[in-house]
């Protein structure tokens, strides 16, 4: 499943040419609303298929949404911390990204291969 | 929950947990000693007094006024009345104290849930480590979400309100599966058990 982000402005085409391989799922989100993207079909079959990934995918939304109210709180916490810009958590076979922009936030699910910090640098290089 | 502090009393005095920013209790809120050690989480603890929210998923917004000012008439705490509700507040208000506020957030969106409290802290005119808010019960929030999201909701605004030197308590009922409970109290700062006689047993981290 591929389309264009509409809370984003960017070509989804360039995650798959950019990343090479392993790209899992490219998803947007704000305070109200989640929507994908981009979900890989190896993703779509290991769930067991897209009914199944439905309902996997609300329990995402519901998770992932809550970064907006997260994010703020480090704000509080650490002098001058500013707001938070990037979420990153590094799973034993999976990098999750989130990525914040104003209110809307970018959700990124890719295999582990290479540096953490090249992903991050050309997710970014993606979406500016 | 490791290097606990672990203690018993008679008489209902939480006076232990009167600094912690995080606290479970279980029991539902509507037990009668359960509201006294409710009325004691929300107390002040200085003469400047707190901003009050309350949480619910049981009562419409008046219904929560009422029920607060029936037992604090003379009282001039802010406070704010969040009903969680499918219906949109169409109560009439305005017969209410100024220092009474009221809104509804819906079940299914604890995103929103989190979004609406943020915006209450920020509306309430009182300082931010003022603020005491009591929500019953996450028996119910836990109707509509599941256990990782209920837990990540209860990390996600006790972190915020701790940041804001706020404070927060929630419910839930005892019974529920072991394992439900001791998931969520590890996200906590300490968990009070109030038995129906009124014995309350304290844990804090």
């Amino acid at each position: 499943m591929l389309r264009d982000p509409s809370l984003h402005d960017f070509e989804v085409k360039r995650f798959l040419h950019d990343l090479r391989s392993g790209l899992q799922i490219v998803s947007e989100y704000n305070a109200d609303t989640y929507r994908d993207i981009y979900v890989s079909d190896d993703i779509i079959d290991e769930v067991g298929g897209e009914d199944e990934y439905e309902s996997q995918r609300e329990r995402i939304d519901d998770f992932l949404r809550m970064d907006l109210v997260d994010r703020h709180a480090y704000e509080e916490i650490v002098p001058r911390a500013g707001p938070s810009e990037l979420f990153v958590t590094r799973a034993a076979n999976v990098l999750l990204i989130r990525l914040f922009s104003g209110d809307e936030a970018l959700f990124v699910s890719i295999e582990r291969s290479g540096a953490v910090g090249e992903t991050i640098d050309t997710i970014e290089r993606i979406t500016k | 929950m490791t290097d606990q502090a672990r203690s018993r009393t008679t008489d209902s005095n939480v006076d232990q947990v009167a600094g912690v920013r995080s606290v479970l209790v279980l029991a539902p809120e509507m037990m009668d000693p359960v509201k006294r050690v409710c009325d004691q989480l929300l107390d002040p603890d200085s003469s400047e007094g707190t901003g009050v929210i309350k949480i619910s998923y049981h009562f419409s917004p008046v219904e929560t006024a009422d029920r607060w000012l029936a037992d604090n008439p003379d009282s001039e705490t802010p406070l704010y009345c969040l009903s969680i509700t499918d219906s949109t507040f169409s109560e009439n208000a305005h017969t209410y104290p100024e220092h009474v506020s009221f809104a509804t957030a819906r079940a299914d969106d604890l995103t929103g849930i989190g979004m609406k409290i943020n915006q209450i802290v920020q509306e309430m005119n009182v300082h931010t480590s003022d603020i005491r808010v009591c929500l019953d019960s996450l028996d119910n929030m836990l109707m509509y979400v599941d256990r990782q999201t209920v837990y990540r909701f209860i990390r996600t605004i006790s972190n915020f309100l701790s940041a804001n030197e706020a404070r927060i308590h929630f419910h839930i009922n005892p019974s529920r599966n072991d394992e439900i409970v001791d998931t969520l109290r590890s996200a906590l700062n300490a968990v009070v058990e109030v038995g129906e006689t009124g014995v309350v047993d304290i844990k804090t981290r």
